[in-house]
C-alpha cells in the first residue's frame, strides 16, 4: 500500500466501524439505550461518549469527502488543460473508466459525509428531545432503527469506497486508478504485447518516443523486438526473484544489447524507468497472474527441463485459475520449435470448448512464427554468461520473441461445478497436434451477485 | 475429535442439561476430556504448521537460488491447501480451549454453559470437516495426498509416461527431466541402432512405467528380477534407474496408487491388450488396426468421467508410412459437452509384427507379451475424453472410429456408465456442517435470549 494512502484508509476505517459501534450498543441495550444503558460504566459517561463518537465520525467523513472532491477536481482540471492544448485526451479508451472511479469515489463519500450528519442528528434529536418525556415507546425505537439503518449504509459507503491516488497527467501517473476494460487477444511479441497493453491511456502515448529512443540506442538494430523482449524480461525476473537477478546483473545484460553509456538512461528513464515498470509488471501480475506464471515456468523449464523443450516439435503451456468467481483469463502460449517450419510460419487452429463458461467455443487460427535459426545447442543453460554465448536469458528473450500467445477472456455461467475446458491444437489439416484438459471449480461470488445489485457503482 | 465431543455432549444431556447436576468428580472428568480435546487439536495444528512453514521455507530457498519453482503447476494450489488446512485447525484449537473456559465459567453463569457445549458441537463439526492426511514430506513424491491435478493430456503419444506425468506433485514433477535424462544415459542405444535416440528413450521410459505397473498387480510374476531382466535389454544399468533415489521404483507405485480412479481406464486397457496378445494372438495379428476403448461402469457424484481410446496402427501398408489418419466421433447426449469430433493421424506402425505363434508374459531373449505391449504402448496413441454428466443414472455414449475418407465405420462402441448419488461425500458434509451450524445456532440463541435476562 502507498503510503499517500494510508491516513485516507484509516478515515475509511473510521467512518465504518463507528456506526457499526453504536448500532451494536442500540441491540446490546435492547433499543432502549438512552433510558437503560447496558452497564455502568457507559451509563456514566455515555452521553459525553456519543457525543464525542458522532463528531470523530463527522469529521472524519467530512474529510474522506474532502480527499475525494479534490482528485475529482483535479482529474477533471487536468482533461480540461490538455483539451486546451489541443489533446481531446477525454475521449480515449479507458479515460471515460476512470472518470467513474472518480465519480464514484466523490458520490459515495458525499453520502457518507451527509448521512452521518443525519445518523448524529437523529441519535441526538432523540437523545436530547425524547428521552424522560411522555412520547410514546415505539417512537423512540423507531428513530433508534432510522439511526440505525443510515449506520449501516454509511458503514457499507465507506468500507466500499476505493482510495484512489490523486492524478498526476504524466506516464504512469494513472496506473493505480485505470482497470483496462479490454485485454489483446493475439500476442505476438509476447512480453511486449501484454504489459504495454496494460498501461494507461495517457502512458500509451509515450510509447512511441521511448521506442524510438530504445532504437537509437540498440546496436544491432534488427534486434529491436528481442531487445524490449529482453528488458521486459529483466524486469519481470527481477520483481519476482530480487536476490537473484540483482541489479549488477541487470546491468550486465542490457550492456550486451545497448552502448554502456545507455544503459543508465534505460534504467532511469525519465518516462519508463525499470522502476515504473515494475511497478507496472507488479500491477499486471494482480490482473492475469495466469499469464506470468507461463512466464516464470517457461523460465524453469528451460532451466530444469531442458532436454524435454528441444524435444518437442510444438512446446505448449496454458495458464488459467483453478477456481474461477468472475471472468477467467485463460492464456495460452505456443512456441514453434519444428525444423519443418524454419523458414516458413506454421498455420495452427487452437479450439477452446468448456462446459460451464460462455462462449462454449472460442476457435482461433493463427499463424506461428517460423523458427528461423533458432537453435539450443547446449545441454545446461546458466543464468547469464557474459557475451553472446548462450544463457538462459538470451534463450528465453528470443523464445518469447519466436512465440505467440492468446489470452482468451471466458465468463462462467454455470457456477458450483467441476467445469471442463478442453484445449486442441489442429494444424493445417485439421488433425490434432496436441489437446489438453483443464478442471477448473466454478464459484459464486456471493458479495458481486446480491450485494453489488443493491448498491450499484 | 468426534469421539471426546460426543462423549462430552452425552454427559450433557444425561445430566439434564443443567451444569448443577455435575458432581466434583464429573466435573473433573469433563474438564480432563475438554484437555484430551485441545491437546488433540493443537497436536493437528502443529502438524499443519509444520508443513505449511516447511514448504514456504523450502520455495524460499530455491528462489534464492533463481529458481521460482512456485510457478510449477499446482504448487500453489498444494501451498493454499495446507495453508488452509493450517488456517482451519487455528480455527478448532481457539473453539477448543474456548469450550473450556466456557465450562468452567459455567459454574458462575448457566448460560454460558449451554455456550460450552454450542462450541463442543462447532469443534466436532470444523474436526469431521478438517481435512487431514499424512504429514507431507518436502521430497518428491512427498506432496501427492495434497495435489489435485487439474490438467490432463487429451492426446496421448507415450500413453503411460503421458498419463503420469499428469499426476506428478509439483516437487515429483521438478525431477522428472533429470530421471529421463538419467534413463537417457544409461541406454543400450547406438548410432547404428534402427530406432533415433529419442524413441528409444520414450521405449524405455514406457517399458519402466508398465514393469512397475506390473510389479504393483501381479508381484507374483512379475518380480523385481525380472524387473531387471528385462530393463536389461534396453539399459546398461537398469538397477541403477530402478533404485534411482528421487524416482525409485518405489515412488513410481506410490503415483500409481495414487492415481486412484482417475486412470482407471486405462489401466482396464492395458490389462485386456495383456489378455488379447496372451490368448488371441491370431485375431491381434490378422488386424491392421487395433482399438480399444473403457469408461468406468459406475462413477460416483456428478464429477468428471473418463474415457480412454486406444487405438494402435498395426498396418505396414505404405500409404501410411507417415501416419494414418482417423477420425473419432463421440455421441454423449447425457454429458457436456454432448458431441466431440477429433482427427487424428496415428504414428506409423514403424514395422511392428509379433512373429511368434504364442506369447509369455516374459522370455528370455525372446518375443513376449511385456516386450510387445511396451512397443505397443509407444506406438499407440490413446485419447482421453474428459466429460461432465448432466443428471445421475445410466448414461449411454457412442463412440464410432471412422475412416476420414470415406467416412466408413472401423469400429464402433455403446459405452453405458451408471452416474450414482454420492451419498458418502454428502454424509461426511452433512454431519461436519450440520454439527458446527447447529452448536453455533444453539450457543447464538441461547445467549441472545438468556442474555437479556441476565
Amino acid at each position: 500500500m502507498k503510503l499517500g494512502k494510508i491516513p485516507r484508509v484509516f478515515l475509511r476505517g473510521i467512518v465504518t466501524v463507528i456506526p457499526i459501534g453504536i448500532l451494536i450498543l442500540f441491540v446490546w441495550g435492547g433499543f432502549d439505550f438512552y433510558v437503560k444503558p447496558p452497564t455502568d460504566l457507559i451509563s456514566k459517561h455515555w452521553k459525553t461518549i456519543l457525543i464525542i463518537l458522532y463528531g470523530i465520525q463527522i469529521a472524519c467523513a467530512f474529510l474522506l469527502y474532502l480527499s475525494g472532491s479534490v482528485g475529482h477536481f483535479l482529474f477533471k482540471r487536468g482533461l480540461k488543460k490538455l483539451k486546451n492544448e489541443g489533446k481531446p485526451y477525454d475521449n480515449l479508451p479507458g479515460i471515460s473508466g476512470i472518470m467513474k472511479s472518480y465519480d464514484t469515489e466523490k458520490s459515495r463519500t458525499q453520502w457518507a459525509f451527509i448521512g452521518s450528519i443525519i445518523l448524529a442528528t437523529v441519535s441526538l434529536a432523540n437523545f436530547l428531545f425524547l428521552i424522560n418525556s411522555s412520547d410514546p415507546k415505539f417512537l423512540r425505537v423507531l428513530l433508534h432503527a432510522l439511526a440505525g439503518s443510515f449506520g449501516l449504509l454509511i458503514s457499507y459507503l465507506a468500507f466500499s469506497t476505493p482510495s484512489l491516488a490523486f492524478p498526476r497527467f504524466r506516464s504512469f501517473g494513472l496506473l493505480d486508478v485505470y482497470e483496462p476494460s479490454e485485454q489483446v487477444l493475439y500476442l505476438d511479441n509476447i512480453l511486449s504485447d501484454l504489459i504495454e497493453s496494460q498501461n494507461d491511456p495517457l502512458t500509451k502515448n509515450y510509447l512511441d518516443e521511448y521506442n524510438a529512443f530504445l532504437l537509437e540506442a540498440l546496436e544491432n538494430k534488427d534486434q529491436f523486438y528481442e531487445a524490449k523482449e529482453k528488458l521486459y524480461l529483466l524486469n519481470v525476473l527481477q520483481a519476482e526473484m530480487p536476490a537473484t537477478m540483482t541489479d549488477q546483473m541487470v546491468e550486465d545484460e542490457l550492456a550486451e544489447l545497448f552502448g554502456p553509456e545507455d544503459v543508465q538512461q534505460i534504467i532511469n528513464h525519465p518516462d519508463f524507468s525499470f522502476k515504473k515498470i515494475q511497478e507496472l509488471v507488479s500491477k499486471s501480475s494482480k490482473r492475469v497472474p495466469q499469464f506470468f506464471k507461463v512466464i516464470t515456468r517457461l523460465f524453469l523449464h528451460l532451466d530444469e527441463n531442458l532436454y524435454d523443450f528441444k524435444s518437442h516439435a510444438l512446446y505448449l503451456d496454458i495458464g488459467y485459475p483453478i477456481i474461477a468467481t468472475d471472468v477467467t483469463p485463460i492464456f495460452i502460449f505456443l512456441f514453434n520449435n519444428s525444423e519443418d517450419h524454419r523458414t516458413q510460419p506454421r498455420r495452427v487452429k487452437i479450439t477452446l470448448e468448456s462446459t460451464a463458461f460462455n462462449p462454449r467455443r472460442v476457435e482461433v487460427e493463427i499463424d506461428l512464427d517460423k523458427k528461423g535459426d533458432f537453435k539450443i545447442e547446449s545441454e545446461k543453460l546458466p543464468l547469464t554468461v557474459p557475451g553472446d554465448a548462450e544463457d538462459l536469458l538470451k534463450i528465453l528473450s528470443e523464445v518469447l520473441e519466436i512465440g505467440d500467445g492468446v489470452l482468451i477472456m471466458l465468463q462462467p455461467v454455470r457456477f458450483g461445478v467441476s467445469s471442463i475446458i478442453r484445449c486442441t491444437i489442429e494444424d493445417e489439416e485439421g488433425y490434432m497436434i496436441i489437446g489438453k484438459t483443464l478442471n477448473i471449480q466454478t464459484k459464486q461470488n456471493i458479495i458481486d451477485k446480491y450485494v453489488s445489485k443493491l448498491f450499484p457503482k | 475429535m468426534i469421539i471426546v465431543p460426543i462423549i462430552l455432549i452425552g454427559i450433557f444431556i444425561f445430566k439434564d442439561f443443567n451444569v448443577a447436576n455435575y458432581s466434583f468428580q464429573l466435573q473433573l472428568i469433563s474438564s480432563g476430556l475438554y484437555g484430551i480435546l485441545i491437546l488433540n487439536t493443537v497436536l493437528v495444528f502443529y502438524d499443519a504448521s509444520i508443513s505449511s512453514s516447511g514448504l514456504k521455507k523450502v520455495l524460499e530457498e530455491f528462489y534464492q537460488r533463481g529458481k521460482p519453482i512456485r510457478s510449477i503447476r499446482g504448487m500453489d494450489e498444494v501451498l493454499e491447501e495446507l495453508n488452509k488446512e493450517r488456517k482451519d485447525a487455528i480455527y478448532v484449537v481457539l473453539l477448543a480451549v474456548l469450550s473450556l473456559v466456557f465450562f468452567w465459567a459455567g459454574e458462575i453463569l448457566s448460560t454460558i454453559f449451554f455456550l460450552s457445549i454450542g462450541l463442543v458441537f462447532v469443534t466436532m463439526g470444523l474436526g469431521t470437516l478438517l481435512n487431514i492426511t499424512d504429514t507431507p514430506k518436502l521430497q518428491p513424491a512427498g506432496l501427492l495426498d495434497y495435489h489435485e491435478p487439474s490438467l490432463f493430456p487429451t492426446k496421448l503419444d507415450n500413453i503411460m509416461t503421458d498419463v503420469v506425468e499428469a499426476f506428478l506433485d509439483p516437487l515429483t514433477l521438478l525431477v522428472f527431466d533429470e530421471y529421463r535424462g538419467a534413463i537417457s544415459d544409461e541406454l543400450k542405444w547406438t548410432k547404428k541402432s534402427k530406432i533415433p535416440r529419442q524413441t528409444a528413450l520414450e521405449r524405455a521410459t514406457e517399458k519402466i512405467f508398465f514393469l512397475n505397473y506390473l510389479n504393483q498387480q501381479l508381484s507374483e510374476i512379475v518380480s523385481n528380477e525380472l524387473m531387471v531382466f528385462e530393463l536389461a535389454e534396453l539399459l546398461k544399468d537398469p538397477e541403477h534407474i530402478m533404485q534411482y533415489p528421487s524416482f525409485s521404483s518405489e515412488i513410481i507405485q506410490q503415483v500409481f496408487q495414487d492415481m486412484g480412479t482417475g486412470a482407471e481406464g486405462l489401466f482396464k486397457l492395458i490389462s485386456k491388450l495383456i489378455v488379447e496378445l496372451n490368448e488371441n494372438l491370431g485375431r491381434f495379428k490378422q488386424s491392421d488396426i487395433y482399438i480399444d476403448m473403457a469408461i468406468p461402469d459406475v462413477s460416483i457424484g456428478l464429477t468428471k468421467v473418463n474415457l480412454f481410446i486406444l487405438l494402435v496402427n498395426l498396418s505396414n501398408d505404405s500409404n501410411f508410412k507417415v501416419g494414418r489418419p482417423i477420425q473419432i466421433s463421440i455421441s454423449s447426449e447425457g454429458f457436456l459437452p454432448s458431441e466431440t469430433i477429433v482427427d487424428l493421424m496415428l504414428d506409423p506402425s514403424e514395422g511392428f509384427q509379433v512373429k511368434s505363434d504364442k506369447l509369455e508374459i516374459a522370455n528370455e531373449g525372446g518375443e513376449d507379451v511385456i516386450g510387445c505391449v511396451t512397443e505397443l504402448l509407444q506406438i499407440g496413441d490413446a485419447l482421453w475424453i474428459q466429460l461432465e454428466p448432466k443428471n445421475l443414472g445410466k448414461k449411454t455414449l457412442i463412440v464410432q472410429i471412422l475412416d476420414p475418407e470415406d467416412n466408413r465405420l472401423l469400429f464402433g462402441k455403446n459405452l453405458i456408465t451408471d452416474i450414482r448419488f454420492d451419498t458418502v461425500g454428502l454424509a461426511r458434509a452433512l454431519v461436519g456442517k450440520a454439527s458446527a451450524y447447529f452448536g453455533l445456532t444453539f450457543s447464538l440463541l441461547k445467549f441472545i435470549l438468556g442474555g437479556a435476562q441476565v
